[in-house]
């Protein structure tokens, strides 16, 4: 192994990237051998050529040293960057002769010290890799530990954890090794085996690596659950600079052929009931938040967009880690732009749920997120013209649109006055969070307490945590005051909270 | 007037035995239900009410399931097992008060919508906590697997959850002889190898069988420990929000939070 590594290493460094790993995993063509990169340009269709093929490590081989606890100390390390570790979307009883089924809502086993659930076991195949993505620690000009699980090893844990109820299934990812295509062939054969030959039948989620075989990617389709394709960041300009050898019609295009796969699919499944499932779960993408300087709107606005056009299950945000250090990358004193990414999130639920467009939350004049307020408070006190609002008689899309009523909440409220009218103590009962909701609601003509109808009002109220009722304006000499606390700190909360809108280039 | 109250037995049989014998007692007396109450405890004897045993009768029991089944529907009939095992002890009247609810509806499928009527509300209220912990039961309980291959899980759920785990399991390994033992019910359930699984009482669980775990549990339950710790990215850290989502209640039977064999690379 060690040999190997130095071989690998220090001469050419194929390196890493990988597709599913970290944040990002962008691909740049590295050429192998040291050779510059400008050649590689275009060449993403088929690096192997470039290279001759005894410098690649044989998967599979040579790893033998390391220990399975080692290897996968290093290929979860490697892969930790990646989002989704999902395991919704697909019901599948088990057929009685193997080992598993799928949960339609899907089950989380264990959550990390993040606070991020763990549902799959989330590892790469090998974090060797050819391409040199700034943003990832698995690019080819890092020296980092590199190793590849065999087949038999990663169906041996993934059997192993499922059976004592450690995780879902599998999630699995890899950095590029030779190409795309023998990249996706060996992770095929991981699969083929783990369902066929120890009949694995829980969630499997793979990455589809952009440039592969469509035969492989279909094949594959037909074995696992859900699919994704990383973005790796929202606009085609972001990944130009830091991935500049990767485009977007690349990563495009094998989104559409499992958008394709999937509809084929179902149509298939209306013929004959017991055609092949082409993943069934659906597919996912994920992009890289702040490491490029894109404001919120244009971010809402592809996933809008990838939703609509590509017709997919979800659209996960990665606020931006710093793991390399690089010029082109951003530094962020204030850690990763979390709370960007939680709005995000908060945004992406209001879009695929709530009946929200991305043209409603945000603007070309107002391009970023409130910090200070969900998008769904914020939106609502840009339009206080439409509150409040009777709870016994608005139509069900227009309660969704109500701060502090969740989509559970306001089908239960739709079925609850159909027996009689709701009053407020009904509301609480329901699940209805009455703190943020009391201001833009009222129940048979009534509303909850005094309140104004009045935007710097409401705000101030909403931002009082600890204040379950509104606080009445002071009233001094008989005129009241509106004005605001002014702060010293305000400006702080803003450049932290903003994170990637606010970027420092660090260099 | 007086109430009389009746107290029945701990479970599904007991309870729908003893809304059978309230029902009977509230209209042949002309008390009405008003006056009537079920308890599964005496608890603190109160004035002016009579208490009764009812002793569990399964034809009784059967009589009130089927007429649920008809009359409430499936959906409905679910959410009040649910409510059922709840750990609270006022679940025996909030399901009796939301079936006299629900029969007296012309669409008794709806009752758990009538959310202004307290009992049924509460009872929506237990059948969602005795939910939740079903769903977190399927998430963090843990095999561990003894000498032999069988695999053995312990829990300790506040609400009687055990039979709600056995469909999921076993359809999950078919192929597996499990046993999950709830240590606050001492009461087991089995799942042999491609047969139905079936539940009993265990006043303990043979400590010699159950301490024999085989060669590789361990192996596996430190791979699994150091992957949990790999995984998490440190500049995200944030310990209070893995306590809201896993609370430390279940993490004593959970390895990757062992304490000890800490033997994290």
């Amino acid at each position: 192994m060690e040999m190997e590594r130095k071989q690998f290493g220090r001469e050419n460094r194929i390196g890493c990237s990988d597709i599913g790993g970290d944040d990002g995993k962008g691909e740049i063509e590295a050429d192998v051998v040291g050779k510059d990169l400008s050649g590689m340009v275009s060449g993403w269709e088929d690096p192997a050529e470039a290279v001759p093929e005894k410098r690649y490590l044989p998967v599979g081989s040579g790893n033998g040293q390391l220990s399975v606890m080692e290897k996968l100390r290093i290929l979860t390390d490697a892969a930790k960057y990646d989002v989704a570790c999902t395991s919704s979307g697909v019901e599948r009883k088990g057929s009685g002769k193997g080992m598993g089924n799928t949960k339609l809502a899907g089950i989380c086993h264990s959550f990390s010290a993040d606070g991020r659930c763990i549902s799959l076991l989330k590892i790469l195949f090998t974090n060797y890799c050819i391409y040199d993505c700034k943003y990832c620690v698995n690019r080819v000009s890092n020296d980092v530990e590199r190793t590849a699980f065999t087949p038999e090893e990663i169906c041996e844990l993934t059997m192993n954890f499922y059976k004592r109820n450690y995780i879902e299934g599998l999630f699995l990812s890899s950095g590029i090794i030779r190409d795309p295509s023998y990249t996706m062939e060996l992770i095929y054969t991981a699969i083929w085996k783990l369902r066929n030959l120890y009949r694995f039948e829980g969630y499997i989620h793979v990455k589809a690596i952009p440039g592969a075989d469509a035969q492989i990617v279909y094949r594959l389709g037909l074995l696992v659950d859900r699919m994704s394709v990383n973005l790796e960041l929202p606009t085609a300009e972001g990944l130009r600079n830091l991935a500049p050898n990767k485009s977007r019609k690349t990563i495009l295009k094998p989104m559409r052929q499992i958008q394709n796969g999937i509809v084929n699919s179902k149509e298939e499944m209306a013929l004959y009931r017991h055609a092949p499932q082409f993943v069934p779960a659906g597919q996912s993408t994920q992009m890289i938040i702040g490491a490029t300087p894109e404001n919120d709107y244009q971010i809402v606005s592809v996933a809008e967009s990838l939703y609509q056009k590509f017709g997919l299950k979800r659209v996960f945000y990665s606020a931006f880690v710093r793991v390399n250090e690089d010029k082109t990358l951003p530094a962020l004193p204030g850690g990763p732009p979390l709370l960007r990414e939680h709005r995000l999130y908060q945004a992406d639920f209001l879009l695929r749920y709530y009946g929200f467009e991305a043209g409603e939350l945000l603007s070309e004049e107002r391009p970023n997120f409130n910090v200070l307020l969900d998008p769904k408070c914020d939106w609502a006190l840009r339009h206080l013209e439409l509150f409040p609002m009777e709870v016994n008689r608005a139509p069900y899309e227009m309660l969704l649109r109500v701060p502090g009523i969740g989509v559970k909440s306001a089908q239960r409220i739709v079925r609850g006055r159909r027996l009689g009218n709701l009053q407020f103590e009904d509301l609480k009962k329901i699940g209805v969070v009455l703190k943020r909701a009391l201001y833009f609601i009222c129940c048979n003509g009534k509303m909850m307490y005094r309140t104004r109808i009045e935007e710097d009002y409401i705000t101030r109220n909403l931002l009082d945590v600890d204040n379950k009722r509104p606080v009445l304006p002071d009233i001094i000499n008989g005129r009241e005051v509106t004005y605001k606390q002014l702060s010293l700190f305000d400006d702080t909360m803003y450049t932290m909270a903003a994170g990637g809108s606010q970027r420092v280039h660090g260099g | 007037m007086e109430t009389i109250v009746f107290i029945c037995e701990n479970n599904i049989e007991g309870i729908l035995t003893g809304v059978y014998d309230a029902w009977v007692e509230a209209l042949s007396s002309g008390l009405g239900h008003d006056h009537c109450r079920l308890q599964t405890e005496l608890g603190q004897p109160e004035l002016f009410c009579v208490y009764r045993e009812t002793p569990t009768d399964p034809v009784k029991a059967g009589k009130v399931i089927r007429t649920l089944r008809r009359k409430l529907g499936e959906e409905v009939y679910e959410c009040l097992c649910y409510a059922m095992a709840s750990h609270e002890a006022d679940k025996a009247e909030a399901v009796y008060k939301t079936i006299v609810e629900g029969l007296s509806m012309k669409q008794g499928f709806r009752v758990l919508d009538k959310v202004m009527n307290p009992y049924v509300a509460r009872c929506f209220d237990l059948k969602r906590n005795v939910g939740g912990e079903i769903h977190r039961e399927l998430e963090f309980l843990r095999f561990q697997e003894l000498e032999g291959g069988v695999l053995l899980a312990k829990i300790h759920p506040k609400n009687d959850v055990l039979m709600y785990l056995g469909p999921h399991f076993s359809d999950r390994l078919p192929l597996e002889n499990f046993l999950i033992y709830d240590m606050n019910r001492r009461k087991v359930l089995f799942h042999e190898k491609q047969k139905d699984w079936y539940m009993m009482d265990a006043l303990e669980l043979d400590a010699g069988m159950a301490g024999r775990i085989s060669t590789q549990e361990e192996y596996y339950q430190d791979l699994f420990r150091m992957f949990c710790h790999t995984i998490s990215i440190e500049s995200r850290e944030n310990r209070a929000l893995q306590r809201q989502f896993l609370p430390l209640y279940f993490r004593d039977v959970m390895p990757e939070f062992a304490k000890g064999s800490r033997k994290i690379v």
